[in-house]
């Protein structure tokens, strides 16, 4: 009952106890401010490291790059041989073999009762036009299992007969285009 | 009544004081509060950032340093590349200049060992209804006239996307004459020397006497790469066609233009001209001149 009426002594507690909790709550957070700017420091050279790991890396950078420039005109002879080198690749392909079936035809159709009388070849197209002859009616079927046999067949992409004709000599002749 | 007012107002004022200073370690805590708070927001935050970023660059320019010191590695071993190695060869092959008078030479060497006579040359740059004509203007459009820009080498702005670029040519027309086998293997032949050269039209006629003739069209190609790369770009690899073709390149004759005899044109090393003598022309004109008569 004493207690209740002595309002002073109860201020004084009260206000001690509000200043003791007000001083943990200082100390509490004088901790975190210590711990806060130990981590914005350990940032800081963190960040410094990273800055000097990349100006290390800047200078390794340029003294490579100074090399390379040393080395400019190997690297550009073998810029220019690898791209003719593609070049040549690719006019190598787009040829496609005619020649070669020029020459590979020639012998082929070149036999006793057969022959090629014309041919024409067309490197855009990818073609060859030939003109195959029998030098007689009897010869005729042969000149047709030549053309009609599976591997002449098989080496180019497709073989069309496109006409027959009979010559005033009594020779038959046979247009066929080739696919190359 | 105003007096009263600021009198209370005064003992107000006295009491915020005064439990200001009683909780001084709250002010401080509070002061220290705001400075953690500003101290993260515009220090810890960004400096987390600034790290990240850093991280990735470094990780990044690690990565681009790896590549540029292939590069230099690759650079240096260029000399020992047995690939490489060939490059003469293939600019023999594919020539950076119009190889006119290699191809006319080649033409003519072929020409004599397949013994078949030409009878009508025709160097023809501006056809245009002939299908190398046709393919030379598909290339030029194709490469967007970058035929006209010389070879030049840009270190700092490089790009291997460039290199992809039409061959430049010009086509030669003949019209020959031998028998069909031997113009047949011309045209195989031509194909397989230097300077690189494709038939791209033949038309031949065989008599089925023992001769033909034919009309060709032969294009030969050169190629002047108008080269640009980037600086931390590595050097270009070759693939298996590419590195297969390289190590073929001796599929192909090479017929060099200097293995020509002098002494097998008319009139040899000394009158290029055969039996004309320009000396006597001079002498005649100025014995023209002086004595009219």
């Amino acid at each position: 009952m004493s207690q209740d009426i002595n309002f002073l002594k109860q201020n004084k507690n009260q206000l001690e106890q509000r200043t003791k909790e007000d001083r943990r709550s200082f100390l509490l957070i004088v901790t975190i401010s210590v711990i806060v700017v130990v981590l914005f420091i350990t940032l800081l050279l963190v960040s410094q490291y990273y800055q000097n790991q990349i100006d290390k890396v800047a200078t390794q950078r340029a003294e490579i790059e100074n090399n390379i420039l040393r080395g400019d005109q190997r690297t550009k002879s073998y810029l220019i041989f690898y791209s003719k080198l593609q070049k040549l690749v690719d006019l190598t392909e787009e040829r496609a073999g005619g020649t070669e079936a020029l020459v590979s035809t020639y012998q082929y159709f070149t036999r006793k009762n057969t022959a090629i009388t014309e041919s024409l070849y067309d490197y855009q197209a990818h073609t060859l036009e030939l003109t195959v002859s029998s030098n007689s009616i009897f010869s005729l079927p042969e000149l047709f299992s030549l053309i009609q046999d599976q591997n002449f067949q098989k080496t180019f992409q497709s073989v069309e007969i496109l006409s027959l004709n009979r010559l005033g000599n009594g020779t038959y002749s046979l247009k066929i285009l080739l696919e190359i | 009544m105003a007096d009263q007012t600021k009198k209370l107002n005064e003992k107000d004022l006295n009491y915020q004081l005064k439990t200001l200073g009683n909780r001084s370690y709250l002010l401080l805590s509070l002061i220290f509060f705001f400075s953690l708070l500003a101290v993260a927001i515009f220090g810890i935050i960004p400096e987390f950032g600034r790290i990240t970023d850093l991280r990735a660059q470094l990780r990044q320019d690690k990565n681009n340093l790896a590549v540029i010191e292939q590069k230099l590695a690759r650079i240096e071993d260029l000399v020992n590349d047995p690939e490489f190695a060939q490059a003469e060869t293939l600019n023999r092959l594919l020539s950076s200049t119009n190889p006119f008078l290699e191809v006319l030479y080649a033409i003519n060497e072929l020409g004599k060992e397949n013994n078949i006579v030409f009878t009508n040359y025709e160097y023809s740059p501006g056809l245009i209804a002939t299908p190398s004509a046709r393919l030379r203007a598909e290339g030029n459009e194709a490469a967007g006239l970058a035929s006209t820009v010389d070879t030049t080498i840009n270190t700092s702005e490089f790009s291997n996307a460039t290199l992809r670029q039409q061959a430049q040519g010009f086509s030669i027309s003949i019209e020959a004459d031998g028998t069909y086998a031997n113009i047949a293997n011309f045209l195989q032949q031509i194909e397989n020397v230097t300077p690189l050269s494709s038939v791209t039209y033949a038309e031949i006629s065989n008599s089925l006497l023992g001769y033909a003739s034919a009309k060709l069209e032969i294009m030969a190609h050169y190629f002047n790469p108008n080269v640009i790369a980037q600086l931390d770009e590595p050097l270009p690899t070759l693939n298996a066609e590419e590195k297969d073709l390289i190590n073929n390149l001796d599929q192909f004759r090479v017929l060099n233009i200097s293995d020509l005899n002098q002494e097998d044109i008319i009139g040899g090393k000394v009158d290029l001209f055969g039996n004309t003598n320009l000396n006597g022309i001079f002498n005649q004109d100025q014995t023209d001149t002086t004595n009219p008569n």
